[in-house]
């Protein structure tokens, strides 16, 4: 099982392309990283497989093509209503048919448990840190079992030991045989928690494959710009 | 029993004592007693009761329950608890649309020209606002916009007053205006129902993405719901409930600002809960408000849109204030 990107092209106006050309193949079971400056169309890739636009030309090939098996976790966005932990969570069903009550209730401890928040079930989210709530962000991105998992700049915002925390709960998805992507800014993390990563420079992959075998600091510096990594 | 539906009941319950309470007030002081006494004037309380009263307060009824509806879902529409028909012109627009269709004869033609053009004038105004604010819009922005259009839309009814044919129209449509259940009948129900039945399902309809957009257009999209598809529903619902509402009563605003204000705390915050218990409570304030329109001691009755503005005025200055000292709303 896999995501298939084939010649992916993404553009919002037709002479200014924000991708192009981009064909990956990203395994089941490898946490995968997207890196790249900004503005390189990371965020872009990311909507593109999440379904949330469309690309212009080329196509995405999903395990399935039902929305319901993509749970997406957004770069930082603050909630607009103080729901509780529980509601907020249980967002993530809304997309799964035939789940009744009992199972969501089910599904939704089980999950909170799975990112120890379960001392927070009742509690309002106008009320925790960042840290706790992004972990609840990624119990409602986990809370519906989909076969891909997306996450985008999960660790923006966070401390070290919330980073430390999102890492292991996405590492422990792939090692479930998920297929598992994230946009990082932070090269550090790739190295520590990831399998493969896809590099991205002005719209196209300027590379892609093992993390150790690929990220270096020459990579880094054609990438980049920077010479320090 | 959950706390939903037991809050649920219990604003029922106030909707029924509310109703058995009003249809015993009113000028001719005569009460559900009277049905009791001698023929005659059984009959003629029956008549009071039955068919002066009682469809009056239905409709206060149905009024401030699509207003609360209305209120709950632009709100969870716009992600904002400051956002209201009324404030955003959408009441306005149904007015000037209502006012035209009165002005031109256009409502003489048949029961529900008034609804359909008020309804039509909503939808007008709502689509002006998110198209010229976009719906992606910071709520400062959708406020001004609202503005504008509710500036608007009074520039036109103040022209149609002004060119009133004779001082009976320009009193009639101004009276009309203040948002009022005076004179209310059977008729006025008929006139309401379809568009609230219809707007109300859609936004009911709607629940789902409303709840999904609290974390975001991104993961509302992610999850399925097309946000083309989804605020057209959510638009044409907010237009047939206001529009119906407002061509029946005129303008009643801050009702739909004050009421999901109020209920959130009993539906945990949720977008999709609060709209039922919305329209519940909105039922319960304006019942409230034409009650005591009728009790206090005014001389000539004031109008509910006037009550209503008197007390959601100050609701919305103080909510504001709030809103800016906690610093979340500006975005």
């Amino acid at each position: 099982m896999a995501l298939k990107l084939e010649q992916v092209s993404f553009a919002y106006r037709a002479d200014e392309p924000v991708l192009r050309d981009i064909s990956s193949l990203i395994h089941a079971g490898k946490l995968t990283a997207i890196i790249g400056e900004n503005g390189s169309g990371k965020s872009t890739l990311m909507n593109l497989i999440a379904g949330i636009s469309k690309p212009t030309a080329g196509r995405i090939v999903r395990p399935s093509s039902d929305f319901a098996s993509i749970g997406y976790l957004g770069q930082n966005e603050q909630p607009s209503w103080a729901l509780s932990a529980t509601d907020l969570v249980a967002i993530g069903l809304l997309s799964q048919r035939n789940v009744d009550q009992n199972q969501a209730h089910q599904r939704v401890t089980q999950v909170l448990e799975q990112v120890d928040c379960a001392h927070l079930a009742q509690r309002s989210i106008a009320q925790i840190s960042a840290g706790e709530l992004q972990r609840l962000q990624l119990a409602r991105a986990l809370v519906a079992e989909q076969a891909v998992i997306l996450a985008d700049e999960p660790t923006a915002a966070l401390d070290l030991r919330h980073q430390g925390s999102i890492m292991r709960l996405l590492r422990e998805q792939a090692d479930n045989g998920k297929v598992v992507v994230v946009v990082l800014h932070d090269l550090q993390l790739v190295q520590t928690w990831c399998d493969d990563v896809v590099v991205l420079k002005a719209g196209r992959v300027h590379q892609q494959g093992r993390v150790d075998e690929i990220l270096n600091a020459d990579l880094v510096r054609q990438v980049f710009g920077v010479s320090d990594f | 029993m959950t706390n939903l539906t037991r809050h649920r009941l219990v604003l029922a319950g106030l909707i029924a004592v509310l109703l058995v309470f009003g249809v015993n007030v009113g000028s001719s002081g005569i009460t559900l007693l009277d049905l009791r006494a001698e023929s005659t004037q059984a009959e003629f309380a029956a008549v009071i009761l039955f068919e002066i009263r009682l469809p009056r307060l239905f409709l206060a009824a149905l009024v401030g329950a699509a207003l609360g509806l209305a209120g709950a879902a632009i709100q969870g529409l716009l992600r904002n608890p400051l956002a209201e028909p009324g404030i955003l012109g959408v009441s306005s627009g149904g007015a000037a649309a209502a006012v035209i269709a009165l002005y031109f004869g256009f409502a003489a033609w048949h029961s529900f020209a008034l609804p359909v053009f008020a309804m039509f004038g909503s939808g007008l105004a709502l689509f002006v606002i998110l198209w010229i604010a976009g719906i992606k819009a910071p709520v400062t922005s959708i406020i001004l916009a609202g503005i504008a259009v509710t500036s608007f839309c009074g520039g036109v009814i103040a022209l149609a007053l002004s060119f009133a044919a004779n001082p009976f129209a320009f009193q009639e449509i101004s009276y009309w205006l203040l948002g009022s259940f005076v004179g209310r009948d059977l008729q006025h129900i008929y006139m309401l129902l379809p568009g609230f039945i219809m707007g109300a399902s859609l936004l009911l309809y709607s629940r789902h993405y409303l709840l999904s957009l609290t974390l975001g257009e991104n993961v509302a999209a992610s999850m399925g719901f097309s946000h083309r598809r989804q605020r057209l529903v959510v638009l044409i619902g907010l237009a047939l409930t206001t529009g119906s509402a407002v061509a029946v009563t005129g303008i009643i605003g801050f009702v739909g600002l004050i009421v999901p204000h109020i209920v959130r705390p009993f539906v945990r915050n949720r977008p999709d809960y609060l709209l039922v218990s919305s329209a519940l409570a909105g039922s319960c304030l304006v019942l409230l408000l034409d009650l005591l329109v009728q009790v206090l001691p005014t001389g000539p009755e004031l109008q509910v849109g006037s009550l209503a503005a008197l007390l959601g005025g100050p609701f919305f200055l103080f909510l504001l204030m709030k809103n800016i000292v906690r610093g979340d709303i500006w975005r």
